[in-house]
């Protein structure tokens, strides 16, 4: 603390020499001690009783956080250090830090020099006592005492005003802040002072604005009046918002101010108002909402074209379709071999066509066709996607194990299909000889249900784990597992609109775990 | 009904593509039962067909209507709507099958008064079993008023 305030041996030996307090004053006042350890007790009683006397006084001991007896120890000993003799380095930095603790504190120096006077009054006949009464000891005695607790007094109030100092200095640099403009005004909105930001921001000079209403600042479009403003304010006591003020060289700008009394022993004696100019930041707010907007319009038109153009390209293919099975069932075999091969690829591409058309269907019906969200038994969704199953699961001769499952917020139908799909794909990517076993369960995560499905398949490699959930990307051949390459992003698309996420761990060769979380919500206005 | 009495099964397919008019035709060949099959192509030959009109004055009375919603001039709901409000025809019973899957069409024609609604199977197998279920069912399972 001696190094922030200044204070070296070097200056401290200057002060000392200010008072000529020396060898033969240090010898003086340990000459005294014995006299003052007899008198300590009796003091410092009365110096509480002295605390006690003033209102300031008793608040300043109120807020202390020693306990009585600590403080009462630490005032002895700062006592019995007076006359300790040793005033060296250490003995300053004791005494700043009692002024500095004091200005912390609110103590004010005219209220502590009191314990001074006091101790003066014990210690003056004490040594008066010590000194026989020699004319010769008393006198010097007396002066070394009045040297010491001048340079005690001059120690503490000069760290106390430092202090004092420094936190008008941090305060002022608040109110100059390159960050907001600040504006004092008193209590019917005429402003007393304005931070140089004001300058930047209004374009006004501080002096300028001097004794102006704020109202002045406002620009004459805001559909805010600055009385309405200004009622609340002296109704609440502080206001926060985005008003529109105009500039010295006209132009608007949307000012986020704060206002806030500033009182006086309860009384309102003046206001605080902080602004900055957050127009680009409204701005950008703004663009960000209108591109946020088209973007979701964009999204629901391409839902829309995507489930019109799957629904009209069905009716055509049906007849494709329809008419080359028919080929096959009457002329297979009656023809030449070209014949049948032509036919036979003219109805597997037709099939799958057929399968693609229906799952890009149900994808674009996720986005369209979705029902509004409902607390639903996954149990019971579980059951239904079973049932749904149910002859690809007895053909394979899986196993399947379930967890109780939670009621969560959904779309029904959605979430049957996305279970319906993951417990599809664990049937349909076995390994060869393996039974399928597989697991369905859910947990708690925070504010959502995390539920799994659990296989023993053939596993994904980590490399292709982002893949898989890309429309149309397929691992396989279609020959070795058929499929259009949809479910997957029809999963991850359904578990979206829940506002979950889907994801896969696997281990090539041990199996798969789909997990996807559905967060709870509250049931207002939710779903579309 | 018809086999012992010698009267082929009359349906009337009410449909304007030609494709799927084949296909039922097709099917219906499919089907054990004898049966004739008459088509028209929107809702407007349709009611004048059930009503004698025209050039449809000798026209046999059909067992079934099998009838596409989506249809030119008059659609499919509009002919079942005027159908069951008329005491002449309202008797007859009406198989609305489509490809429209859509739950208001649905409800809408058994708010009419359908007697079944049934979708178009996109794969040619099931279409051939579904338009020999209707006519087996309606034909032959079936109690209908008027035959005693």
């Amino acid at each position: 603390m001696n190094a922030r305030m200044g204070i070296s041996d070097a200056e401290f030996a200057r002060r000392k020499d200010y008072l000529t307090l020396d060898e033969r004053d240090a010898a003086l006042l340990q000459a005294l001690l014995p006299e003052a350890e007899r008198l300590r007790e009796g003091y410092l009683d009365r110096f509480y009783g002295e605390l006690d006397r003033f209102e300031e006084t008793r608040a300043v001991l109120s807020r202390t956080t020693l306990s009585h007896e600590a403080l009462r120890a630490l005032h002895g000993d700062q006592l019995m250090k007076l006359l300790s003799g040793n005033y060296d380095l250490s003995y300053a930095t004791d005494r700043l830090r009692i002024g500095d603790t004091h200005q912390k504190v609110g103590l004010k120096p005219e209220w502590y020099v009191g314990a001074y006077r006091m101790l003066l009054g014990d210690l003056l006949p004490a040594a008066w006592k010590t000194s026989g009464g020699d004319p010769a000891i008393l006198l010097p005695t007396i002066e070394a005492l009045i040297k010491v607790v001048l340079l005690d007094i001059e120690l503490a109030v000069s760290a106390y005003f430092h202090a004092d100092h420094e936190k008008l200095r941090l305060f002022t640099k608040v109110f100059e802040s390159d960050l907001e403009a600040v504006l004092i005004t008193d209590i019917h909105a005429s402003i007393v002072h304005a931070s140089h930001m004001t300058e930047t921001i209004s374009g006004y000079a501080p002096k300028e604005l001097q004794g102006h209403s704020v109202a002045t600042l406002l620009s004459p479009k805001s559909p805010l009046a600055f009385e309405d403003i200004w009622r609340e304010v002296e109704m609440d006591g502080d206001w926060h918002g985005d008003v529109w003020h105009r500039h010295a060289n006209g132009a608007d700008y949307l000012a986020r101010m704060s206002i806030a009394a500033v009182r006086s022993e309860g009384i309102v004696t003046h206001y605080v108002i902080e602004y900055s100019d957050a127009t680009e930041a409204w701005e950008a707010e703004r663009a960000l909402k209108a591109r946020t907007e088209e973007l979701a319009r964009s999204n629901r038109e391409l839902e829309q074209f995507a489930y019109v153009a799957s629904h009209d390209l069905q009716e055509p293919l049906r007849m494709v379709a329809s008419y080359t099975q028919l080929l096959a069932r009457r002329y297979k075999g009656k023809l030449d071999d070209d014949a049948d091969e032509f036919i036979n690829f003219a109805v597997d591409g037709a099939t799958r066509m057929q399968a693609l058309i229906n799952d890009l269907l149900k994808l674009s019906r996720v986005g369209t066709r979705g029902k509004p969200f409902v607390p639903t038994d996954c149990g019971k969704v579980l059951d239904a996607a079973l049932a749904n199953l149910d002859i690809a699961l007895r053909e394979s001769g899986a196993v399947v194990m379930r967890d109780p499952m939670p009621v969560i917020t959904g779309d029904e139908t959605q979430l049957i299909q996305l279970l319906q799909n993951l417990i599809g794909n664990a049937l349909k990517f076995q390994r060869p000889g393996v039974k399928p076993a597989i697991h369905v369960g859910a947990r708690r995560i925070g504010r959502a249900w995390e539920l799994f499905v659990r296989d023993n398949g053939i596993g994904i490699s980590p490399e292709y784990f982002d893949r898989i959930f890309i429309i149309f990307q397929r691992l396989h051949t279609k020959a070795e597992y058929p499929g259009t390459g949809i479910g997957l992003s029809l999963c991850k698309k359904i578990v979206e609109r829940h506002d979950g996420r889907i994801w896969v761990e696997s281990r090539p060769g041990e199996g798969t775990s789909f997990l996807f979380t559905i967060p709870d919500r509250d049931m207002q206005g939710e779903g579309v | 009904m018809d086999d012992e009495n010698g009267r082929p099964a009359e349906f009337l397919l009410v449909e304007d593509n030609p494709g799927d008019v084949r296909l039922t035709r097709e099917a219906l060949k499919e089907c054990k039962l004898r049966n004739n099959l008459s088509v028209v192509g929107d809702g407007v030959e349709a009611l004048a067909f059930l009503r004698r009109e025209g050039q449809y004055a000798n026209v046999p009375k059909p067992d079934v209507i099998l009838l596409d919603l989506n249809l030119p001039r008059m659609g499919g709901r509009e002919v079942l709507a005027e159908i069951k409000a008329d005491p002449l025809l309202k008797r007859i019973p009406v198989v609305v099958i489509t490809s429209s899957e859509a739950e208001q069409d649905v409800v809408a024609s058994y708010d009419l008064h359908v007697n079944c609604y049934v979708n178009k199977p996109v794969d040619l197998d099931q279409f051939i079993k579904v338009v020999r279920s209707i006519g087996t069912f309606w034909l032959t399972i079936v109690k209908l008023p008027g035959e005693a």
